[in-house]
């Protein structure tokens, strides 16, 4: 059972954390230049 | 479009609506499906050979479908690339190649979990495991490549030529087990009538589940791919005009 639940846990939550990485980087980006090209 | 009109920067950060729309559509459809895997995992019969852990398979098989998905689209995007000259498919490249990769990794992490709980060890140099491993390392030097040469056409060029002659590794890895003809210690591949009663289902459901996730995480990818671009343009564009005669020096 240990196994299992380790699998899943690095399975969704790795695709869990990617998600969530891209998403922040998306935002700072769009901010980064929104913030740039209003200056 | 210059970065110093404003209006301009609010079209070009932001997404486009069709872009936020499929955003919006496949991550709902992601989420929506990946309940509805958990469920049917949590309800799916248990093996008799394996016992519980055999549930692996339905995270592990669908994100190696996933990873296969990635590197094809990083071929397919590479050749329109090659084709067209187009920025956008060459981003799209880089994009599947990265989704692809993180797929991939899950793969070699579930794997020697499981391998661990059935076999008693991590790892072994098992036809399929190497091709797995090697078909990794292939699109994470691909990766790797674009970032240290980021921004050339040159680059995206021999990207995509790398990319369409990585995808040679995917039916030697898939046809693996035939190759090591009974000396392999991976399972087979799953054919229909191979999963037990009642095991079908969640499998099914894994692999939508998967491939709803690798949509909405590659235009998750390729937006910041958009942006990173757009920066990379800006940031060109200021140094040109600091550096262009009656602009700033470095002795300014």
């Amino acid at each position: 059972m240990g196994y299992l639940i380790a699998a899943y846990v690095v399975g969704v939550g790795g695709l869990v954390g990617y998600l969530l990485w891209l998403v922040r980087e998306r935002r700072a980006l769009a901010r980064e230049l929104s913030d740039a090209g209003s200056r | 479009m210059s970065p110093a009109d404003p209006a301009l920067h609010l079209v070009a950060t932001s997404p486009s609506p069709a872009m936020r729309s499929a955003l919006r559509a496949s991550g709902a459809l992601a989420a929506v499906v990946a309940a509805a895997w958990a469920l049917a995992v949590w309800n799916a019969p248990v093996d008799r050979t394996q016992g519980v852990i055999q549930k692996i398979l339905y995270l592990h098989v669908p994100c190696a479908f996933a990873a296969y998905l990635g590197f094809a689209g990083t071929a397919l995007f590479g050749a329109l690339y090659l084709w067209r000259g187009e920025e956008r498919s060459d981003r799209l490249a880089a994009a599947s190649a990265g989704v692809g990769v993180v797929f991939c990794t899950l793969v070699l992490l579930t794997g020697p979990i499981w391998g661990k709980g059935t076999w008693g060890r991590w790892w072994s140099w098992d036809l399929r495991l190497t091709l797995t491993l090697l078909l990794y390392l292939v699109y994470l030097a691909y990766i790797l490549l674009r970032s240290f040469t980021e921004g050339s056409e040159r680059t995206a060029r021999f990207a995509a030529v790398y990319g369409i002659a990585g995808l040679l590794v995917i039916p030697l890895n898939y046809f693996a087990i035939d190759l090591a003809a009974g000396r392999a210690i991976h399972p087979e591949n799953l054919e229909r009538g191979s999963l037990g009663p009642g095991m079908g289902l969640p499998f099914a459901l894994g692999v939508a589940a998967a491939l709803a996730a690798f949509v909405h995480l590659w235009l998750q990818r390729a937006e910041v791919a958009r942006l990173r671009a757009l920066r990379a343009r800006r940031d060109a564009e200021q140094s040109a005009q600091e550096f262009a005669p009656g602009g700033a020096s470095w002795d300014t």
